[in-house]
């Protein structure tokens, strides 16, 4: 007994003491404050180094200058200062640290937010650019930026990018020294440059090498992490007693220099051996490029819902179907490339899907369901103009002219033919625009269509001047002057509303309406998805009043039907010559094979024009009495030069908005709460649930290391060892369900408890002899001691759980 | 395990490193893998280097300690090489040689290249002995924790923990007035009552209790105290240094410095006896002063205290048949009359006793 007051005593005396022998014992020793200060410094000396090595190697790849000295300088401040402040010895500086800092970004974003904010879009410029050649983009889209001072503006954005990996990092070096989590967190950003083959300058390479070897180094080593309340000497291990001498700023700092010397070397080594041009020779392959550059180019257009690319979300034809959208996102990809020689400034037209019937929001063509097809080659001939395009042929005056267009289809819709108009076609028994029930008579994918057009270069301006109780309809189906009972209180509203009258021309109707919806009908491509149960065009024109060329297409075709003028909606592709002239020119066709006659650019070259899916238009097809159907344009102009809809836009407007920036509405609301679209910010959600999904997966995966730990330590094969971790972790059980167990410090005091309130009904006398002889002095227990201990232990166990609140029974399970 | 950890996430590492470098044909990973490569190359190189040019140093307190009081052990490990290593393992063994109970760690301590690392070890001996320290194999663990180098070393030091007892001037003077007349009175005897005045080797026939115990150790031959005799007057005090679970020892040492020290202090003359376990028998050691005070305990210390009764006492009266008084030091376990029991508990404790 004498011996046990004698430990008892001695315990008290030396708690925390490590006991090497009996009776000699290991105090703590203090930590120098020298040696916190230099190994704080380089601990942020390696953060700094990754942040620089990650950021400034991302901008280095894209060519982008920024102000080296002021973000060394930054990152080196910043990097000291959360290291500092992490290691600090009482937690109210850390607290007051991290408000003072929190003030001073507040009000740094504050005052900078218009640099960031361009600094930002310079970068995203740059990016997109790059993107744009290597990705072969036609539709990339340059942001404004508000202060051209690239050098500046970069750099400060660079110091705000910095500054959130450098909190995150110092957290991570601090806690675990992770190699997963630092590479995680440094090198995605590189992945961009990566991909568009970019390499960054050397040095950055160097930065992240010492960075990285630094890393693994103090993981493999022991963490070496130095706080102000720690001891220089820690105590690890159970059974063999291990003391890590901890304070040692030297060896830090040597082990820096030298990754650091090594990484130079390395960097100039591998620099001589092979530039990165000379490299990327060695790969013969571009298997990864050719498949995915056509996704990773959608994405940055895009964003995440190109990983969702159905009908809605993209451009092209819709086969007459109206209203299902609420936004068009075209991908720019080429859908078609027409060889053609241009013979005018007028942009050209090609005719898909023609729509004669409305309803139900959608335009049917005139292919009936029922013939089995025996008037589908009437009905081709009329959508097609053959009539037109003959008395063209036959007839033109001094106008006279023949073309030949090439049209191939690359990614459109495999449905339809994309002619010009007045084309005429060698055999009308075979084509025909019926999609419903012979939709391989399209152009396949990769497929060439030769079409022979007789292009009207004049017109007779007298024939459109008619009005339109004047016109000859009888060579026009009745359908084409049907407007849907439900439309026609709306449609005569908005005539009455434009000022027609019955005393109008065909051109002056044709010219109201499209004046109209140029003054009071914004051209939008997110115009919003039109409400079940409402018209489209009705929507379109009393509620909505915006849309893209579908609606405008729509809504003039009932408005001239209702005004007597046969009208039908037509889709297809339009493109400008503008494009056309910025198109390539296909030199090594002949343009006499392509065109021939009258040709207002006289002798013009064949052209090969690349058509994407944003040309995808709706139109107007009017009955002009004389000159058969003419193709109306009533889509006004697009407006939309700052509204952006992809990822980057959505990102960029985050963070514009929380910079407090560009206020499009002019009301403060845009940012703040008016364009919050869930759309908009779906790629977030989706990077959010990912990482929270890859969070749970990690601290699920950590939870099942510590148990399976936990396991084998308590189910060792030496009973004493296993009976004394057992017992231990029932202490911690407890220690989570009440904290007040931790302050009892001996073993009757933790027994007489657990007697208490767990009711154990053991003699605690005994069994803290037992707990001591095993404890104190490696002595083993008879195994019938042994497996009462146990059972009582596992007893305790249960109980533990049993009267565990559900929060608590959470917190043990994820112990 | 550590190590193949170490291993494997390094292999994970390259193999990373590589799938990037050849899928997206990447530069940057071109780069990190030279260096991926190279540097274990570097380390494992470093550690080889390191390990033929460390050599390590263990300082203790030259001077004597008091129990329980903290003293500092300092390992210098100096590095003639250019490579720093983050982790040397040092097998220690620490020992009190008196008791003869030892434990062993493992200290875990970075080396500095081409300088000297130095680690303080604050120890407290809760129990006076003779305190050992000994490195018996040094670990070199590469930088990148792949490689365990071991290197067998054989360096150790030691310090002396003296026993702190309490003062007792009171009662050691009444005690040794009681002892020194009882003892007069029953028979004067010829001990050697003297003082040191010089030291010089040894010559054979000389009395095995003037031996300077701990400068013979250091300078590995034997030496001797020359003595001048001052006076016949003596008390003999007999030290039992058994010791048992309850480490009685340490009671008796601590009993054992009270009193000698309060003797020393009031200037009487005593000879002091012990069963050295290192010779097997009885030793007697004359002690005039501090100094000669302090010699005989560390050479109490320099011996092992022993296990149960093994008769010393007896062997004390057998060798010392003169009669008279002489105060027995140790465990008296409750059966000495209690005016007997001058000091002490009644488990341990200082008994005038009367030679038969």
């Amino acid at each position: 007994m004498a011996l046990l007051f004698r430990k008892k005593k001695e315990d008290e005396v030396h708690k925390g003491d490590l006991l090497v022998t009996d009776g000699i014992y290991l105090k703590p020793a203090v930590m120098r404050n020298g040696n916190i200060i230099l190994n704080c410094f380089l601990r942020a000396l390696i953060v700094f180094f990754l942040v620089l090595g990650s950021i400034g190697g991302f901008l280095s790849a894209f060519g982008i200058s920024y102000n080296y000295l002021m973000v060394i300088v930054i990152y080196l401040i910043l990097s000291m200062y959360f290291s500092f402040l992490y290691a600090s010895s009482r937690f109210i500086y850390r607290d007051f640290g991290y408000i003072i800092f929190f003030a001073l970004f507040v009000g740094a974003i504050y005052l900078l937010r218009i640099y960031a904010n361009s600094g930002f879009y310079t970068i995203v410029n740059e990016v997109m650019e790059q993107a744009k050649t290597f990705f072969n983009l036609a539709g990339v889209r340059e942001y404004e930026v508000q202060i051209d001072n690239s050098f500046l503006t970069v750099s400060i954005v660079a110091c705000f990018i910095g500054l959130v990996m450098i909190i995150v990092l110092n957290i991570w070096m601090y806690s675990i020294m992770s190699m997963f989590w630092t590479v995680l967190f440094t090198f995605p950003l590189l992945f961009i440059p990566i991909y568009m083959k970019l390499s960054p300058d050397p040095m950055y390479i160097a930065f992240m090498m010492v960075g990285y070897l630094a890393v693994l180094i103090f993981k493999a080593n022991g963490h070496y992490v130095v706080f102000a309340w720690d001891t220089p000497l820690k105590v690890r291990g159970i059974r063999k007693k291990r003391v890590s001498y901890t304070q040692d700023s030297v060896i830090f700092r040597q082990i820096i220099i030298s990754l650091s010397l090594l990484s130079m070397c390395v960097v100039f080594l591998a620099g001589s051996i092979m530039n990165p041009t000379s490299f990327e020779r060695k790969f013969k392959s571009e298997r990864l490029w050719n498949k995915t550059s056509d996704a990773i180019g959608n994405f940055i257009l895009l964003g995440f819902s190109s990983f969702f690319n159905m009908y809605p979300s993209t451009g092209g034809m819709s086969s007459g179907r109206l209203g299902g959208i609420s936004n068009v996102r075209p991908d720019y990809m080429t859908d078609l490339q027409v060889s053609f020689v241009p013979h005018g400034n007028e942009g050209i037209y090609l005719k898909g899907f023609t729509g004669g019937i409305y309803g139900d929001n959608q335009w049917e063509s005139l292919y009936s369901k029922d013939d089995m097809g025996k008037n589908d080659q009437a009905v081709f001939e009329e959508e097609s103009l053959k009539k037109e395009a003959e008395i063209l042929r036959d007839d033109h005056g001094k106008y006279s002219a023949k073309g030949r267009m090439i049209v191939q289809n690359i990614g459109a819709d495999t449905a339809y033919l994309y002619y010009p108009y007045y084309t005429l076609f060698d055999d009308y028994t075979i084509f025909n625009n019926r999609n419903l029930l012979a939709s391989t008579q399209g152009i396949g994918y990769g497929q060439d269509a030769e079409y022979t057009y007789y292009p009207k270069i004049e017109w007779e301006e007298k024939s459109i001047n008619k009005i339109p109780k004047d016109i000859d309809i009888s060579k026009v189906d009745k359908v084409f002057l049907d407007v849907p009972e439900k439309n026609i209180e709306v449609i005569k509203n908005i005539c009455n509303e434009i000022g027609l009258n019955d005393s109008m021309t065909e051109r002056e109707i044709v010219d109201a309406v499209t004046l109209f919806f140029e003054e009071n009908y914004p051209y939008t491509l997110k115009p919003g998805r039109t409400p079940d149960k409402e018209d489209f065009v009705n929507y379109f024109l009393t509620s909505n009043k915006k849309g893209y060329c579908a609606h405008f297409a729509s809504s003039a075709v009932l408005i001239f039907r209702q005004m007597g003028i046969p009208a039908r909606y037509v889709e297809g592709y339009a493109f400008s010559m503008e494009q056309v002239f910025a198109s390539e020119e296909a030199d090594w066709l002949d343009p006499d094979d392509y065109y021939e006659g009258y040709s207002a650019l006289g002798d013009a070259p064949v052209m090969q024009v690349e058509v994407s899916d944003a040309e995808a238009h709706a139109w107007v097809e009017i009955y002009v009495d004389g000159l058969g159907w003419t193709n109306i344009e009533v889509t006004p102009g697009s407006n939309e030069v700052t509204e952006e809809d992809d990822f980057w836009s959505a990102f960029a407007e985050i963070f514009q908005g929380r910079l407090g920036g560009n206020d499009n509405n002019g009301d403060g609301t845009a940012n703040a709460l008016g364009q919050l679209a869930m759309g908009r910010f779906a790629g977030i959600i989706y990077i959010i649930i990912v990482l929270g999904v890859v969070v749970l997966l990690v601290a699920f995966i950590r939870i099942i290391m510590r148990k399976a730990r936990r396991y084998r330590l308590c189910n060792q094969k030496n009973m004493r060892d296993a009976l004394i971790a057992r017992y231990a972790d029932i202490c911690d059980m407890i220690r989570l369900c009440d904290e007040n167990f931790d302050s009892l410090r001996s073993h009757k005091e933790q027994l007489v408890y657990m007697n208490e309130r767990y009711e154990a009904k053991m003699d605690v006398d005994r069994i803290k002899e037992m707990l001591e002889r095993m404890s104190f002095h490696d002595e083993y227990l008879e195994d019938s001691r042994n497996e009462e201990l146990a059972g009582l232990i596992a007893f305790i166990r249960k109980q533990i759980i049993k009267k565990a609140s559900l929060k608590t029974k959470l917190k043990l399970w994820g112990r | 395990m550590k190590r193949i950890r170490n291993i494997i996430r390094y292999i994970v590492i390259i193999l990373l490193d590589i799938f990037v470098m050849v899928v997206f044909h990447s530069y940057i990973n071109f780069i990190l893998l030279v260096g991926l490569v190279l540097f274990p190359i570097y380390s494992l190189v470093g550690v080889s280097r390191a390990r033929d040019k460390v050599s390590v140093k263990i300082e203790t307190p030259i001077e004597p300690m008091v129990k329980g009081e903290e003293f500092e052990v300092r390992f210098v490990l100096s590095n003639d090489s250019w490579f720093p290593l983050v982790n040397v393992n040092l097998n220690l063994e620490l020992s009190n040689a008196f008791y003869g109970n030892s434990g062993n760690h493992v200290l875990n301590v970075p080396v500095r290249a081409k300088k000297e690392t130095e680690v303080t070890y604050p120890i407290v001996m809760e129990y006076c002995g003779r305190f050992h320290i000994e490195i018996s194999e040094m670990t070199f663990v590469d930088v990148l924790g792949i490689r365990e180098i071991r290197r067998d070393v054989n360096e150790s030091s030691e310090c002396l923990i003296f026993p702190n007892g309490p003062e007792r001037n009171k009662e050691a003077g009444q005690i040794y007035l009681r002892g020194v007349t009882e003892a007069l009175e029953s028979k004067e005897k010829g001990y050697d009552f003297s003082d040191v005045s010089g030291i010089r080797e040894y010559i054979p026939g000389d009395k095995l209790q003037n031996i300077h115990w701990k400068l013979s150790v250091k300078k590995d031959e034997l030496m001797v105290k020359e003595r001048v005799n001052l006076s016949a007057m003596q008390l003999n005090v007999l030290v039992d240094l058994a010791n048992d679970e309850d480490m009685c020892a340490e009671a008796v040492l601590e009993l054992a410095d009270s009193i000698t020290k309060a003797f020393v202090l009031q200037n009487l003359p005593f000879t002091v006896h012990y069963y050295s376990s290192n010779i097997g028998k009885i030793r007697g050691c004359y002690i005039g002063n501090e100094i000669e005070r302090c010699n005989w305990m560390e050479m109490v210390l320099y011996d092992k205290c022993y296990n149960g009764d093994i008769g010393m006492e007896d062997a004390f009266l057998t060798e010392n048949q003169g009669g008279g008084s002489y105060l027995y030091i140790g465990k008296i376990n409750g059966q000495v009359i209690e005016e007997d029991a001058v000091f002490g508990d009644k488990m341990t404790g200082a008994v005038l006793k009367q030679q038969v």
